[in-house]
């Protein structure tokens, strides 16, 4: 392969690959690319492959131009006999014609080109250096005659090699520059340029005008800076040169691997520019705004509110003044309204919050319109954050990836705090202080009892005796200090159930900032992390197929 | 045309002028490029031709060498006048400036602006090379000369088919403006598309036209004669006629004066008989006078087209902010809001709703007392008070920011929108300062709740009830109310938010009345609701601001139908 042997340059990568790229960019892309791009781009690889399957050694060279600009001359020229009609009755050619140099079989080639018209030229010695050459001749591009120039335009798809053929009186024309020069980006490796009926401009220094004219216009076209060969049919000049610049072409055998690259380039270009040269990343801003958005749809602050003042009853229960528990018991139990208490596991070792987990729904209020809305701004905001450099379809993209639907966000933001550990293990100062503080109760009661004991003692006039402590009685200095000790532990034992129950409060926060987050790259940013690797494949495979 | 009023036929066209002149087509729409072109083409062929001929019929007859580059049109001209007045050559296109010849006499006719006025006129004889504005395509160069005959006018068009887009259009604008199209094609051309695409347009308008075929190799005559007559032939301009001039050697840039003497003879009689002139001029002036109505209907159509396009634009954002206040005023009304904060202040302010219902309301303030003595805390219903505030502002600032966004997402979707959002990016987002203005009319709102409580309380203001919560506290429970009038709530919420509004319901009930509280109730939604709408208005006003940049007059395209019917009727 010739493509192998020159290891530099725009033919490094070989089609094959270069197709299988555009291909599979094209489907990695899908609705998100230009769909009149994208069909186009299809056809271009359908035919490189069709192209390839009939590779051989052949080299089809179309001759396209203007009407009367003498293509047919030239090609009967080339061919060396009258194979083309020539007239000057236009436009002259309907149909396109091929003549076919050497040997090999070209039949299953030219049906492909759809072209019934075909000539064997016999190979005499100055013919050899042509073989393999099948030249076409086509019909006008800018003749009035629409089917001709949809006949020209099929050949002009699937030909290898063209050669523009232009003329001193319409070598300027917008129709031939506009629409079919302009388009050729990467095609100049196999175009030629040819400057026809040279014969009719008297001054030949204003042929090397005409001749420099052209080549600007054509460099302006942006099909590449072309030396243009000038020819004249009817006098034969430049013929030879033609002819030995079209056998460097065909003695390469690669012109067809060329242009099909060239081909698969020029697509790959039109669909890039439906993709961003490059792929934005998710914000932490946006990330942020979008986790505290559903942490207040979810009720989190809520569940904390709950969990706190759940802290504050339990402690209470636990170690709080043994005189007054009793009051804490009137209130409802804030994490069981929430239907979200309850972690003892029962007989079975299932806690009735497991149970839930997996059925049930927690009773959390749900998200406010004001809290639903910020969800929807915050997830759309990341999209739109996400997308600002992007062509628009696939900002649409991203804005229906981070759109999820408003009952499967709700549902799962409950689960996260349904399945989320409210409690933790009981601390052991509760049990401590709870026991210090029975110990004081018994110790103030047993005061109590043994001083109403002096009294009924003393009331029955029995003397009793009653042991000091200094000027203090014991039993008062034991119920005194019972109350006293015990107030001040349940003033302590408050204080370290408030620390403590903020510290519950940070635990809880910080496993359900983990369940949230959860939910938000599930439902929201893993969708939109799918769009944007889809558009960073396709941009990388687009890259890569026009590299 | 002739039997009509002439001076109510130059009114009608002069309509139609000013109609076509004054509509726009800013909207990016599919085909908007097409309708520009045919908007101006139709203005500038009433400026450039219909109007000045219809003034003065008498006028020279103008005579515009048009055709493909390269046909040698500007040989022919110099052929015709006898000296080089515009410059040739084999670079491609070579004319780029138009030029027109003309005859001494007539020379006032072309000095004003009365024909092409959007042209400038440059004076000077011969050409010189690179002369001033000889490439300029914005004027004309006037040449008078004495070798045409007086009341026949060249002009000499670039081409209608070089790579110069200037040239292109400047040539179709000469074409339009011609009494008589002098068209020269070439043995190698006359099958090209484009001309035959300008030809056809000629026939359909009837305008008068003679073909010049130009640069024909002798021994091809004959064939290329016959096969341009029958393609003219099956375009319907059999009549024009054809004048042949062979592929020959020039003498010195000119060709040689028997090649185009049968084409100079033509001229000369056309000039001098006034009556053919007159037919020539007659027949160019109703055919174009006749493609005006369906022109300018085309032109009109699409203008409808932008008015659509234009209406759509303008119906996304008031649908969106109508979606954001229709949200604002559900979330208004079912109770929605008192849920989380508000809930657990209102709770703290009057005791949980369930224990204040299971237990005596003793026990209820002997809890409460116990819990202030503990918390050293004294209940208020300021804490209630910001609870609604933030909640409410919440609401109302994130469903404008959803609005905005939305809107603009219409937009991109809509036919010429994405060029507007591109054009004002900060459109998707809402304007900065929505949260301090929404905040400012929660404020404003809150105050005129106030002043309502304290207009209705009047006489009541020393009854115990109304003085055990103050001004402040009656207020909150309207607010509550207004929060949750609808009533429209499910299930277990009504056990919570239900019940509190309930309550509130039933404590300002026991101040006021029954009336008296829904009346109320009623009221301050509704000056909330206006607050919104007002506030949502004003962020919708940007994206009008926009549309005032494009904006598309309704009644433009009836206008533009009305006035090509004028002409239509008149001529």
């Amino acid at each position: 392969m010739i493509g192998r042997r020159r290891d530099k340059g725009a033919g490094m990568v070989p089609l094959t690959e270069r197709a299988e790229r555009l291909r599979s960019a094209l489907d990695v892309g899908g609705d998100e690319l230009d769909p009149a791009a994208v069909d186009q781009a299809r056809g271009v690889v359908q035919r490189a492959q069709e192209r390839w399957a009939l590779k051989g050694g052949r080299t089809v060279v179309a001759l396209a131009g203007s009407t009367g600009s003498g293509k047919s001359s030239l090609f009967n020229a080339l061919v060396g006999g009258d194979v083309s009609v020539i007239s000057p009755r236009r436009p002259t050619t309907a149909e396109a014609g091929a003549a076919i140099w050497g040997d090999e079989p070209a039949g299953e080639l030219l049906d492909w080109l759809g072209i019934p018209a075909r000539h064997q030229v016999v190979t005499t010695g100055d013919h050899a250096d042509l073989d393999g050459l099948v030249l076409v001749d086509l019909p006008d591009v800018d003749s009035r005659e629409l089917q001709h120039r949809v006949e020209a335009d099929r050949i002009l798809e699937r030909a290898d090699v063209f050669v523009w053929v232009a003329d001193p009186q319409k070598y300027a024309d917008a129709r031939l520059h506009d629409d079919y020069l302009q388009p050729l980006r990467h095609h100049d490796t196999v175009m030629l340029v040819v400057l026809n009926q040279v014969d009719r401009i008297p001054d030949r220094a204003d042929v090397a005008r005409v001749r420099d004219d052209l080549r600007r216009l054509v460099r302006d076209d942006g099909a590449g800076d072309h030396e243009v060969i000038v020819t004249s049919a009817r006098t034969g000049e430049g013929l030879d040169e033609l002819r030995s610049r079209i056998a460097t072409v065909v003695g390469a055998r690669n012109a067809a691997e060329a242009r099909l690259v060239a081909d698969v380039r020029t697509a790959a270009d039109r669909v890039g520019e439906g993709v961003a040269d490059q792929t934005p990343e998710l914000t932490e801003a946006a990330d942020g705004r979008l986790h505290d958005a559903l942490k207040q749809a979810s009720g989190v602050p809520v569940v904390l509110d709950a969990v706190e003042r759940d802290y504050l009853r339990q402690a209470n229960a636990r170690a709080g003044w043994p005189f007054t528990r009793w009051l804490g018991a009137l209130r409802p139990d804030p994490l069981k309204r929430l239907r979200l208490g309850d972690d003892t596991p029962g007989p079975a070792g299932i806690a009735p919050s497991d149970v839930r987990a997996v059925l049930g729904r927690s009773s959390l209020p749900s998200p406010t319109p004001a809290a639903r809305a910020n969800v929807r701004l915050a997830s759309r905001r990341i999209a739109e954050d996400a997308g600002e450099q992007l062509p628009v379809r696939w900002q649409e993209a991203l804005i229906e990836a981070a759109s999820p639907t408003e009952d499967n966000l709700s549902d799962a933001l409950d689960q996260a705090v349904v399945g989320t550990p409210l409690r933790s293990r009981a601390p052991v100062w509760w049990a401590v202080l709870g026991f210090l503080q029975l110990l004081l109760a018994a110790v103030a009661v047993a005061g109590l009892l043994w001083l109403v004991l002096v009294a009924v003692l003393g009331w029955f006039a029995i003397p009793v005796d009653v042991p000091f402590w200094g000027p203090v009685p014991i039993p008062l200095a034991l119920l005194v200090g019972g109350l006293l000790l015990g107030l001040l532990v349940a003033v302590l034992a408050r204080v370290a159930a408030r620390v403590g129950a903020r510290r519950r409060r940070r635990q809880v926060e910080e496993r359900l900032d983990e369940a949230i987050d959860e939910v938000s790259y599930q439902h929201v940013r893993r969708p939109v992390t799918t769009v944007l690797d889809r558009h960073e494949k396709t941009r990388q495979l687009l890259e890569r197929a026009g590299a | 045309m002739t039997d009509k009023d002439p001076a109510a036929l130059l009114a009608a066209v002069e309509r139609l002028r000013d109609s076509a002149g004054s509509v726009q087509l800013p909207l990016d729409l599919e085909g908007a490029e097409d309708a520009r072109v045919s908007r101006r083409q139709l203005v500038q062929q009433l400026d450039d031709y219909v109007l000045p001929r219809l003034r003065s019929l008498d006028a020279p007859l103008l005579a515009v060498v048009g055709g493909s580059t390269g046909a040698g049109k500007s040989t022919l001209v110099n052929s015709l006048v006898g000296e080089e007045v515009t410059r040739t050559g084999v670079i491609r296109p070579t004319t780029r400036a138009s030029v027109l010849v003309h005859h001494e006499q007539d020379t006032r006719w072309f000095t004003d602006k009365r024909v092409l006025p959007g042209l400038a006129r440059v004076g000077g004889g011969a050409v010189d090379g690179d002369g001033a504005g000889a490439d300029d395509p914005g004027s004309v160069r006037l040449v008078p000369t004495t070798s045409l005959p007086a009341g026949l006018a060249l002009l000499d068009a670039p081409d209608i088919d070089s790579v110069v887009r200037a040239n292109r259009s400047l040539s179709r604008q000469l074409l339009a403006a011609a009494d008589l199209w002098l068209f020269v094609t070439t043995a190698a051309r006359y099958a090209d598309a484009v001309p035959w695409d300008l030809l056809r347009e000629a026939s359909e308008r009837g305008t008068s036209v003679a073909i010049v075929l130009n640069r024909v190799p002798p021994e091809a005559l004959s064939q290329v004669r016959l096969h341009l007559a029958s393609m003219l032939r099956d375009q319907g301009l059999g009549k024009a006629p054809i004048f042949t001039v062979l592929e020959v050697d020039l003498n010195r840039g000119m060709i040689p004066v028997k090649h185009v003497e049968r084409l100079r003879s033509w001229l000369q009689s056309l000039a001098s008989d006034a009556r053919a002139r007159s037919v020539v001029i007659r027949r160019t002036l109703s055919g174009t006078l006749g493609s005006l109505d369906g022109r300018a209907l085309g032109v009109a159509d699409a203008v409808a087209g932008q008015a659509s396009a234009f209406s759509a634009l303008a119906e996304a954002p008031r649908t969106a902010y109508a979606a954001a206040l229709a949200g604002v005023s559900q979330g208004v009304q079912d109770g929605s809001l008192l849920r989380g904060e508000v809930l657990a202040r209102w709770q703290e302010l009057v005791g949980t709703g369930e224990f204040l219902r299971s237990v005596e309301a003793g026990i209820g303030r002997l809890r409460d007392r116990v819990a202030a003595y503990f918390t050293g805390r004294q209940v208020s219903s300021e804490p209630l008070g910001d609870a609604i505030q933030t909640g409410a502002a919440a609401l109302i600032t994130s469903h404008g920011q959803v609005a905005a966004s939305t809107a603009t997402r219409t937009w991109k979707n809509l036919p010429g929108g994405p060029d507007l959002v591109r054009a004002h990016p900060g459109l998707s987002k809402a304007s900065p300062d929505l949260t301090e203005r929404v905040e400012r009319l929660i404020r404003d709102w809150q105050g005129e709740v106030l002043e309502l409580v304290r207009e209705e309380a009047g006489s009541r203001r020393a009854t115990a009830r109304y003085l055990a919560f103050g001004v402040n506290g009656l207020a909150v429970l309207l607010m509550i109310v207004v929060f949750s009038m609808s009533g429209g709530l499910l299930g277990g919420e009504i056990a919570i938010a239900g019940g509190s509004a309930v309550l509130a319901q039933r404590l300002l009930e026991a101040v006021f009345g029954d009336q008296a509280v829904r009346s109320m109730a009623k009221k301050a939604r509704k000056a909330l609701l206006e607050h919104v709408e007002q506030l949502y208005d004003d962020e919708r006003a940007r994206f009008e601001r926009v549309l005032e940049e494009v904006a598309v007059h309704e009644h433009a395209p009836e206008e533009l139908r009305a006035a090509a019917a004028g002409v239509e009727a008149a001529r």
